[in-house]
């Protein structure tokens, strides 16, 4: 009996020690990149209702020398959307926004030889430079929907 | 007793049936795990000769910095009384790539195509009978990028993967490309060149423009150089298959390879270093409605929003920070 038992018990181990080895090779738990959990972010911006048809938003770390990763994406249609591995960290962020609006106005590329149109910054610097906007990141909450308004 | 004790000894030393086959099953499950690492194997093999490319040009700019005390121009602009050939198009300049031919082992090439301080000769310009100007030359071209060896973006001049960074080796604003002196933030933390792929279009909906070896084509500098501000492997989705399209955000600057991941970057002091195309950068670095005045010219209202394409450096802007030479950031593990 005891012989039997030994055996198995060898066995299992074999298992066990195949399984830490092949761990790291396979890439189980590996997320992509390294250090701190990222996540991903998303939601909507508009400014006085109407949507933000190309921008780009910018996670900024709110307290300085931290670790937290500046994340951010582009804003096209309204909507925008950042993936996990380029996503933000727990904490508190500053948000900043910019909207390149088009004024209605075209020039001439002479790169893509054709009319390319004007766009400016249309929104106000409380939503960039000065920026009153925040976000806190968390594993629960990675949706922030931004509703602009001039006023 | 102490015959029984003996067989189970003897029986002990054999493996069953059972235990043979656990262990076959084993070898199976380990082996198939690792056939994808083989196959991956082959990437690894183009990415290291890719490597070892970039590595030579990085030495012969560094060759040429200590020949000239400079390091060699994106691009060169002369004036019209110094052409000796009748072309007088200045949109075509030599650049980079043909000033270190000589430090690649490629002087005959180099005096024959004989550059002056005018503007290169179209593409098909005969050279004692041979169009010297799409001579491919395997020290440009990365062996993972499959394009084809004319690069058809840029009015079929022999196609380079290599591109420089351009806050470096871009005249503007000192009139002259940077000397190791001016690279304030440290040769081992600013971009000095990288990889662009070509995969031309038509409804190519992942398309790249690749770069030219030897100058700048009438098309675009994008031949030569590129800007940090759309992310590492952005591809342009407007590309036909010889021209940009409406590419009016620029996207064809961007680095990018067919490396898993990442590109490959030389720095200005010479090192190799593969970077995570998720690296953090500033998110507002991003041209809208054209870039023809991107780079590193001065802004215009239809060069960019908020701060000029490729120049956005800040804290925790890794990518930018490395673009940027003189931009004084603390650049943080990458």
């Amino acid at each position: 009996m005891t012989e039997n038992w030994k055996r198995i018990l060898c066995w299992v181990g074999i298992l066990i020690g195949s399984v830490v080895l092949l761990g790291p090779t396979v890439g189980c738990g590996y997320r992509g990149y390294d250090g701190d959990r990222r996540f991903p972010l998303s939601g909507k911006v508009t400014f006085d209702g109407e949507p933000v048809d190309l921008g780009s938003i910018s996670f900024l770390p709110a307290a300085e020398g931290g670790k937290q990763r500046v994340s951010g994406g582009q804003i096209e249609d309204g909507k925008y959307a950042v993936p996990e591995e380029q996503g933000a960290n727990v904490g508190k962020y500053r948000v900043e926004i910019h909207w390149a609006k088009k004024t209605g106005k075209q020039h001439y590329d002479s790169e893509l030889q054709m009319k390319v149109d004007d766009r400016k910054e249309a929104l106000p610097r409380k939503f960039h430079t000065d920026s009153i906007l925040n976000a806190d990141v968390s594993a629960e909450k990675t949706t922030f929907d931004f509703e602009l308004s001039s006023k | 007793m102490v015959n029984q004790i003996a067989t189970r000894r003897i029986a002990a030393r054999g493996f069953t049936l059972v235990e043979l086959l656990v262990v076959i099953a084993i070898i199976g499950v380990l082996v198939g795990l690792l056939l994808p690492a083989v196959q991956a194997a082959r990437e690894a093999a183009r990415r290291m000769q890719c490597s070892n490319n970039l590595k030579q040009l990085g030495l012969a700019m560094h060759n040429y910095h200590d020949v000239y005390k400079v390091l060699p121009p994106q691009d060169l602009t002369g004036a019209a009384t110094m052409c000796r050939l009748a072309n007088t198009n200045f949109n075509f300049k030599w650049g980079w790539g043909t000033a270190v031919l000589p430090f690649i082992e490629q002087t005959a090439l180099f005096n024959q195509l004989a550059p002056d301080g005018c503007s290169m000769p179209p593409a098909t310009t005969l050279y004692n009978g041979v169009p010297l100007l799409q001579q491919s030359i395997s020290a440009f071209r990365c062996p993972s990028d499959a394009g084809p060896a004319l690069n058809p973006y840029h009015t079929n001049y022999a196609t380079s993967n290599y591109v420089n960074c351009q806050n470096v080796l871009y005249p503007f604003p000192s009139a002259r490309p940077a000397r190791i002196g001016d690279i304030t933030d440290g040769t081992s933390n600013t971009f000095l060149l990288t990889e662009r792929t070509l995969s031309p279009g038509p409804n190519n909906l992942k398309g790249a423009v690749g770069g030219v070896i030897f100058g700048r084509s009438a098309s675009s500098d994008v031949s030569q150089g590129f800007h940090a501000s759309w992310p590492i492997n952005t591809r342009s989705t407007t590309l036909t298959a010889t021209a940009f399209g409406a590419d009016t955000n620029c996207r064809r600057f961007a680095p990018n390879s067919n490396h898993t991941g990442g590109v490959q970057f030389v720095f200005c002091d010479g090192s190799v270093r593969f970077v995570d195309e998720n690296i953090a950068r500033n998110p507002a670095c991003v041209p809208a409605g054209g870039c023809s005045n991107g780079g590193d010219n001065p802004p215009t209202s239809n060069a960019a929003w908020g701060a000029v394409p490729g120049r956005c450096p800040g804290p925790g802007f890794v990518y930018q920070n490395l673009y940027n030479r003189a931009d004084g950031e603390v650049v943080s593990d990458f």
